[in-house]
Parts: structure tokens; C-alpha cells; sequence
């Protein structure tokens, strides 16, 4: 039905005679175009030439197609010709040193080389040597560029941040570490992928990296004092140094004891305690209990006496959520001594059973051991096993 | 070298009668205007003129020629003046004189066709006014016969949603 009624209809479609004929006499133009060029002898002086030539349409046709292809030729030349110049140009003033296994960029140096400034006058022999100890001095300076780049990358490649509101802290072959409004960045570039990530919520003072790039330091000061956040990016640990000023105000209210256990602990919990482990150098237990705006928790950290500074290496470990348990406190996060919040309050997926919990309160005495969780929701990389805080065992005073 | 213009001509004259209507109808089929269709037409022909030593049967011929005639079609209806220029206003088109009238006020059933997709109506048209197969178009088009078999499935169910009433 349908195919009968389309066919019905497009029966009656057909071109006109007109079109025929229109057809039918471009094709003969076009035939006869094809023939002229044909016939045209290849000795044919070219276009160009003045020569007297007959003038018929066939060669008006002929010339035409000869001069469209001359003209076709010429701007492709041009074209290619301002590419490259323009190619050229950009690498001497750009010079963009690229390494082709990694894919990185390493220097990306806009200013222009002195020796290009300087205008040349003198003879024609005067004009080569010059650039004969041009180009050596040019191909000395780039060795001696790439192999200061390897050496002292921070120095460098600082120096020529163009990031706006980014500053560089760090730059190796292997990593790039910086900050901004966002927060701070570990940048692997072997794996091209952020393997740390700290936020921007835990820094409020200065930012330091050290030398080779595994640590990372947050200056901040607190009701006074100054701390130091000191952040390992190969473990994921973080302690905080502290400052203090003098050792009877900062030891007041805290009960010197000496030797180790858990009962201990417990019954000094919400004061804090002392414990000599070398000349000058204490440890020190702090428990506070938990009140309107703090969470309860429980601090380890070293006192150096003569340095006058604290490091704090452990805040709410197993022992903490022990006490808490058996005071009925609420358990959770990590504090400094004054209460108050390093980071996120972590998940704790497995607790250690009583008889666990006592067996290590024994074995490690005043050992402890920094939380896996602490640096959990922000570290890409594979935390290392926890190591255990450098302590010294503790003498016992005669 | 007369003789040979004859020969020329004749040879000519049969290829138009041969694939003239064809070429036409396709041509109608996708710009859907005579106008654009006339066009259509002679480029075709000038193109085969330049190609026609070059056919090795006349299978190939028939299948190079609507090949030619689609391709041209989409380069007409793809090319920035086609994109460009809109349709007259109904005044302006009334003061101009058609040697024929358009197709799409002739039948209900062209109306529908005029509302396929392009794709559409050229399987359509293959299909039903060629006679030509699934393979077959598939080798002119240059699609998969999957997706010939796809466009002529949807061509038909949008017809049939068009046409209601009418059995494909």
C-alpha cells in the first residue's frame, strides 16, 4: 500500500527537458574544457611568458587553472614558512626544557638570554666568532641550567613560580610540595597523583618544609606559645612541639612518680604526671577530663628541660580509651593537652580487649604508641606500621 | 573530431535517460525542492562525465551514481549558505513563478516523508522506489546493515506514526 502509493508518487518526479538540455550542455562545456587541456602541448611556455599566444577560451580556461594551482602553491609555502618562524621564535624565547619520559615539565623561563640584547658590529669575521662563542656559550649555559635544576630544585624552580596565590615549598624529581587558600599538597610525580593532602582548616601560621621533603612543619601559636606541628610524610605521624617557659609552672599541679603502670595513670588522671626518663628529660602524662567544650583525653609527650620545649608524641591511644572506659567517659579524637582538637575525631574499628589492653600496659610501661587513625581521612599514601614513640626507660631515681 | 563530439553526445544522452530519474528522484527525495534538486542533478552528471571511464560494470555505475547524488545532497544541505539562508516568506514565494509546484502540497504521504530525518528518507526511498536490498545499501551508504536495518526500522515506525492508517 505504502510502497505502491511512494512509487506512484515519484513516478510522476522526473526532470524537466530544460534541465535535461542545461545538463547536456555543461556536460559538453565541461567535455570540451577536458579535451583543450588535453590537446595543449607540454611545451607550452608558461603563463608567465609574454609571448603572443591565440587567444581562445580554451587557454583563458587552461591559464586560469595553472595560475589558481601557482597560487595554491605559494601561500602553502608562505604559510609553512611563517610556521616555522614563528616555531623558531618561540623556542629561543620561550625554551621550554621538557623531559619526554616523565611528561613534566621542568622550567618554564621567559626572560630573554643578555648575550641576545647585545647588537653586533664589527666585520664579517668578527660577526662569526662572536657567534661561534655565542652558541658555545648557549649550549654550556643549558647543560649547566639542567644539571643546576636537578641540584638545587627548590632554589630554581621558586624563584619562577608564575602560580598566583600557590606557593612552593618543595620541588624534587620525585615530588613537588605546596600550598595555597586550598591547603597543602604533596604532589608525587612519578605516580602524577596528590599523595598527601593536609587541609587548609589546620594551618593558621607558617608553613616549612625540610630539606629532603619527608617533613612538613605548621607554625601556630597558642594562648602564647609557640607550636610546632611537625608532620612525617613517609609515616603519617604528626607531633607537636611546644614551648614552655619555665619548668615549675609547667610542672605545677602534676605528680612526679617513678616507674611505670596502668593503675597509675588511673588514679592520676585528671592532674597529670612526671616521669624522669634521663637528665633533663622527662615524660609527661596528662589526662583531662572532659568538660563543656573539651573531649576528654590523655597526652604523652617529652619535656626537654634545658631546650624548654615539649613533643608531644601521642594523644589518645589505647591506654586513653582504656581510662575513659572505666571513668564512663565519652572517647574520641585527638587533643593536645589543653583539649584542644588536632584532627578529625577517627573511626576506631577494632578495640583492644581488656586482657590485651593490660598485657601491653605492661609490656610497654611508658611506651606508647602513636594511633594508626591520625592522619587517616587526608593520607593517599599507605600509612607504615606505627612506630613507637622514642622514649628512653625510665630511671629510677635512687 | 566531430564524430567523436557525436559519439560523446550520444553517450551522454544515454547515461541521462539511464540514471536521470533516478539521480533526480533521490535528489527530490533529499533536498526536497525541484530547485535544489536541478542543481543537485547537473553536478552529479558533470561528476560522472569526469568519472565515467572508470566504471568497471554497471552495477558500479547505478551504485556510484547514488552514492554521488546522496554525498551531494549532504554537502549542498551541510554547507554554511544552505545553513545560512531561510525559508521566503509566503508573499515573496507566491510572486515567484515554479515551473512545477513542490512536492510537499501534492500528498499527505510526501508531507510525512519530508519529516524523516535525511538518513531516513534515503533508506526509505532506496528501499522502497529502488528496490534495492539491506547489503546493498549498506555497500552504498557505507554503513553496517545493522544500522541500515536500524534507520529503515525507525524510518517506518515514525511513518507509521505520521501515516496513521497506512501499512508498511
Amino acid at each position: 500500500m505504502f510502497k505502491e502509493e511512494y512509487k506512484k508518487h515519484f513516478d510522476e518526479i522526473k526532470p524537466s527537458s530544460r534541465l535535461i538540455e542545461q545538463t547536456k550542455k555543461r556536460m559538453m562545456e565541461e567535455y570540451e574544457k577536458e579535451v583543450s587541456l588535453k590537446l595543449q602541448p607540454k611545451e607550452d611556455k608558461s603563463f608567465f611568458e609574454t609571448e603572443e599566444q591565440e587567444v581562445s577560451p580554451e587557454n583563458v580556461i587552461a591559464k586560469g587553472r595553472i595560475k589558481k594551482q601557482w597560487i595554491v602553491l605559494a601561500g602553502t609555502l608562505a604559510a609553512g614558512i611563517a610556521i616555522v618562524t614563528t616555531g623558531v621564535y618561540l623556542k629561543q624565547h620561550l625554551k621550554l626544557v621538557s623531559q619526554n619520559t616523565s611528561g613534566q615539565i621542568m622550567l618554564c623561563d621567559t626572560e630573554v638570554p643578555e648575550e641576545q640584547e647585545e647588537t653586533t658590529t664589527g666585520t664579517a669575521l668578527d660577526i662569526e666568532q662572536k657567534s661561534k662563542t655565542e652558541k658555545q656559550k648557549t649550549e654550556k649555559a643549558s647543560k649547566n641550567k639542567i644539571r643546576k635544576q636537578n641540584k638545587s630544585e627548590l632554589e630554581s624552580i621558586a624563584g619562577r613560580s608564575r602560580g598566583s596565590g600557590i606557593v612552593l615549598d618543595y620541588a624534587s624529581m620525585q615530588k613537588v610540595i605546596f600550598h595555597g587558600d586550598f591547603g597543602i599538597i604533596v604532589y608525587n610525580l612519578a605516580d602524577r597523583a596528590i599523595s598527601t593532602y593536609i587541609p587548609q582548616e589546620e594551618i593558621t601560621g607558617d608553613i616549612k618544609v625540610n630539606s629532603d621533603g619527608t617533613k612538613i612543619y605548621l607554625f601556630e601559636s597558642v594562648n602564647g606559645e609557640n607550636e610546632v606541628k611537625e608532620y612525617n610524610i613517609v609515616t603519617g605521624e604528626m607531633t607537636v612541639w611546644m614551648e614552655f617557659i619555665d619548668a615549675e609552672t609547667y610542672f605545677a599541679n602534676v605528680s612526679s612518680v617513678y616507674g611505670s603502670g596502668a593503675d597509675l595513670y588511673i588514679s592520676s588522671a585528671s592532674t597529670g604526671q612526671k616521669v624522669t626518663i634521663g637528665e633533663g628529660y622527662y615524660m609527661q602524662l596528662m589526662y583531662q577530663a572532659p568538660s563543656l567544650d573539651k573531649l576528654a583525653s590523655l597526652s604523652v609527650s617529652i619535656i626537654n628541660i634545658k631546650e624548654k620545649t615539649e613533643q608531644l608524641v601521642c594523644v589518645f591511644g589505647s591506654l586513653g580509651e582504656q581510662i575513659c572506659e572505666k571513668m564512663g567517659q565519652p572517647f574520641g579524637g585527638y587533643h593536645n593537652e589543653a583539649g584542644k582538637q588536632l584532627f578529625e575525631i577517627p573511626k576506631i574499628t577494632e578495640k583492644p580487649s581488656q586482657e590485651d589492653a593490660n598485657e601491653e600496659n605492661k609490656e610497654e610501661g611508658m611506651e606508647t604508641q602513636i594511633p594508626k587513625e591520625t592522619e587517616k581521612p587526608r593520607i593517599t599514601e599507605e600509612p607504615k606500621e606505627t612506630e613507637v614513640a622514642p622514649t628512653e626507660a625510665p630511671q629510677e631515681e635512687s | 573530431m566531430s564524430c567523436e563530439v557525436d559519439e560523446i553526445e550520444e553517450c551522454f544522452n544515454k547515461a541521462i535517460e539511464k540514471y536521470g530519474d533516478m539521480v533526480y528522484r533521490i535528489a527530490v527525495n533529499q533536498m526536497k525542492n525541484r530547485s535544489d534538486a536541478d542543481d543537485i542533478f547537473q553536478e552529479v552528471f558533470i561528476k560522472w562525465m569526469q568519472y565515467r571511464e572508470k566504471f568497471t560494470s554497471e552495477d558500479h555505475e547505478k551504485a556510484w551514481m547514488i552514492r554521488v547524488t546522496i554525498n551531494q545532497c549532504k554537502n549542498v544541505l551541510g554547507s554554511s549558505w544552505n545553513k545560512k539562508t531561510g525559508v521566503l516568506d509566503e508573499g515573496i514565494q507566491n510572486t515567484l513563478v515554479y515551473e512545477q509546484q513542490d512536492i510537499a502540497e501534492e500528498s499527505p504521504l510526501m508531507e510525512a516523508i519530508e519529516k524523516l530525518p535525511k538518513k531516513y528518507r534515503s533508506v526509505i526511498h532506496l528501499f522502497y522506489y529502488e528496490d534495492l536490498s539491506i547489503a546493498e545499501m549498506s555497500q552504498i551508504l557505507n554503513e553496517k546493515e545493522s544500522t541500515i536495518r536500524t534507520w529503515l526500522t525507525r524510518a517506518r515506525r515514525k511513518l507509521k506514526s505520521l501515516l496513521k492508517g497506512v501499512e508498511l
